[in-house]
């Protein structure tokens, strides 16, 4: 079991450098560079001549090493992240990617974490619910709800929600983790009423969070569910099931002990490949919402090619990529004595 | 009283009224498939008894509902779309009562308490039989704790016990292993070690040697046989393989069409056959050392829909020796001789 971890961990290292090169080449394609925009910016707002805004934006690029050959680029950039955990230098914010991203990571993970593990939990009591009822109105209702929930565009959710938000509910703060009055209050457990302060700025908290939960959630449901109605289907077919039977086990101890932990297999498999789809919820809920998060960050460093965020934003999406699979395959080992033993 | 009624042999045993020492009796039993294309009559009134201790063997083509007809025993068949439409399946439990099992709900405790204690069932496909996911010996004590009043020690300890039983060499450590690390052969005697671990008074072994290699299924079969008498139970042997029953039944069920349309001791099924359909199953048996001038003779023809709607005898159209009122009449299954059952229409 422990050979088994620290062989796939050692190849998951290994695919994270790889990923950290792509990251950095596919920022580097787009034509010009940080310097460019910056000496547009010079010609536009400050009446700087063509010569003059050059000679300012070559200064820049010395000044932060954009007139460097790319291999160099790529070696500081990693050297820095390994030695000083450092992600480079941000042009547009002025200051270091890796505090940016520390700033935003928490709260990109919360949502993730908790639209993945609402989306498992739901779509899996959901598939062994409807499995034993197969083409019963149950199952017709949920098979018709997954096919929208699955169909329609995420930023529409969004917008709707929002809408919903503000001209039904009339909530006042649609686009922040918190209200405002609720922004200075500490996360504080000390005394009773520090206790009290912390509870209701938690429930505040969800209350700004929670569509953006729902979005990044809601297709993980009905795919979940799917897979996990399909799954079940197929064991509870199986020779196995019936063998359970004729021990003369409930069916609820049918359910419980054989079919479902065989019928998880597949999904436990996928949930690496989960939480990229998750990320990728949270950045278009986040972005409608405007929320502060890497999804954001992201978006805006891609228009105005802040190269260092960009690529620390999608080596960041690719380790919790090799991350969830990882652990994934951890909890396959777990499960099935199969993968443990071979 | 003589004193041969006072200390049976277990030949002198054989002898008995079927009727009076039987344990399972079916009645009428008909099994139907309710799908969509119409109405599938996999068994289509089933009489059958298997006496206490004795080996039943039910010979028949596949399709012809004898797998069907004893999963509806154990009230394993999936409704919707199959039910059980008409007939009764009376078990003498351990407790002197007689209980009708089609009367019982499916996921009553009463059924539940029947299901691996009384009859237990073995499958055809020991690789698939077994969950992946559990360790052998839990999925026997699994079965123990359910039926039996002992601690989930004690019920590892009778797992342990049971593996021995079977041949399993070091069941020590073999408890603790998962299907994928057994045989095939293993497995299979896994799953009678399972089946048989709480006593039951039937065993159901559908086609348990099908799949197996046949120098394995000869020691599945001779460990079938050598616990049967250790154990004391009735089995029910489901098998197309004739050789396999000559083997080991001492009552022969020969099925068609979901009906059994010949019953016998195995020694007149083989001498004395009284159904074509049993002769077209004899004579299409390969045996080894035979005469070329006795080459094989397959049954003529194809199994009919199980759909169609059939007028007279089913097996009319294939019969070498049909006559008129076979397409006219079905023929009533009974007894010609004492303890030989048919139902031919060519002995009446």
């Amino acid at each position: 079991m422990i050979g088994f971890i620290v062989r796939r961990f050692s190849v998951s290292v290994a695919v994270v450098l790889g990923i950290a090169l792509v990251s950095f080449i596919v920022i580097q394609l787009p034509p010009g560079d940080y310097a460019d925009g910056y000496k547009s910016f010079l010609i536009e707002q400050g009446g700087a001549s063509e010569s003059e805004a050059e000679a300012q934006a070559e200064l820049f690029r010395q000044r932060y090493g954009l007139d460097k050959p790319l291999p160099l680029q790529f070696y500081v950039w990693i050297r820095d992240m390994v030695t000083k955990g450092s992600f480079g230098f941000s042009f547009a914010y002025k200051r270091d990617v890796g505090e940016l991203i520390r700033e935003r990571l928490p709260r990109t993970l919360l949502l993730a974490v908790l639209a993945h593990l609402t989306s498992t939990a739901v779509g899996i009591i959901a598939g062994i619910f409807v499995a034993p009822r197969q083409y019963s109105i149950a199952d017709n209702v949920a098979a018709f709800i997954a096919f929208i929930l699955s169909a329609l565009p995420r930023f529409w959710i969004a917008l709707a929600i929002m809408f919903f938000l503000v001209f039904t509910l009339e909530q006042e703060h649609v686009t922040a983790f918190h209200s405002p009055k609720y922004v200075v209050v500490p996360w504080a457990f000390g005394s009773f009423e520090e206790l009290g302060q912390t509870w209701a700025k938690l429930l505040d908290l969800l209350q700004h969070i929670w569509p953006v939960v729902v979005i990044a959630g809601l297709g993980g449901v009905a795919r979940n569910m799917r897979v996990m109605r399909g799954n079940m289907l197929d064991e509870l077919n199986a020779q196995y099931v019936t063998t359970a039977r004729s021990k003369g086990l409930t069916e609820g101890q049918v359910m419980r002990r054989h079919a479902v932990p065989n019928a998880l297999h597949p999904i436990i498999m996928y949930q690496g490949t989960v939480l990229p789809y998750m990320l990728q919820g949270e950045l278009q809920a986040s972005i409608v919402l405007g929320l502060p998060t890497i999804g954001t960050l992201l978006l805006t460093s891609l228009r105005n090619e802040d190269i260092y965020i960009a690529a620390s934003c999608l080596l960041i999406y690719g380790v919790l990529l090799v991350a969830g699979n990882l652990i994934a395959d951890i909890s396959l080992a777990v499960l099935d004595p199969r993968v443990r033993f071979s | 009283m003589t004193l041969s009624q006072q200390a049976p042999s277990r030949s002198a045993a054989k002898e008995n009224n079927d009727q009076e020492d039987a344990i399972l009796e079916l009645r009428g039993l008909k099994t139907y498939f309710f799908l969509e294309r119409g109405v599938v009559k996999a068994v289509d009134g089933v009489d059958a008894s298997i006496g206490r201790k004795k080996t039943l063997g039910v010979v028949g083509e596949s399709g012809c509902g004898k797998s069907v007809t004893f999963r509806s025993v154990m009230r394993l068949i999936q409704s919707p779309p199959g039910r059980i439409v008409e007939g009764e399946i009376l078990l003498h439990r351990k407790d002197g009562d007689t209980v009708d099992i089609v009367k019982l709900d499916p996921r009553s405790r009463q059924l539940r308490d029947i299901r691996g204690a009384e009859i237990a069932m073995i499958f055809q496909e020991p690789m698939t039989s077994l969950n992946p996911l559990h360790p052998v010996g839990r999925q026997i004590s699994e079965s123990v704790l359910l039926h039996q009043n002992l601690s989930r020690r004690a019920s590892l300890e009778r797992a342990e016990e049971m593996l021995n039983r079977v041949h399993i060499a070091d069941p020590g450590r073999r408890i603790g292993e998962y299907p994928h690390q057994l045989s095939g052969g293993m497995r299979q005697r896994v799953m009678i070690a399972l089946a048989l671990s709480c006593n039951p008074s039937v065993l159901i072994a559908d086609e348990p040697t099908t799949a197996l290699d046949v120098t394995v299924q000869a020691q599945i079969l001779d460990l079938m046989r050598e616990l049967q008498d250790e154990f004391d139970s009735a089995i029910v042997l489901i098998t197309h393989n004739l050789g396999v029953v000559s083997q080991m039944a001492d009552h022969v069920a020969v099925m068609y069409m979901g009906r059994v349309v010949e019953y016998a001791p195995v020694y007149d099924i083989f001498h004395n056959p009284k159904h074509p359909y049993t002769v077209g199953l004899l004579n299409s048996v390969p045996v080894l050392g035979r005469k070329d001038d006795k080459k094989l003779v397959p049954i003529t023809g194809m199994v009919p829909s199980p759909m169609e709607e059939i007028t007279g005898c089913a097996f009319a159209d294939r019969c070498p020796q049909a006559m008129e009122i076979c397409w006219q009449q079905t023929p009533e299954f009974k007894e010609h001789e004492p303890g030989h059952s048919a139902a031919c229409w060519l002995h009446d």
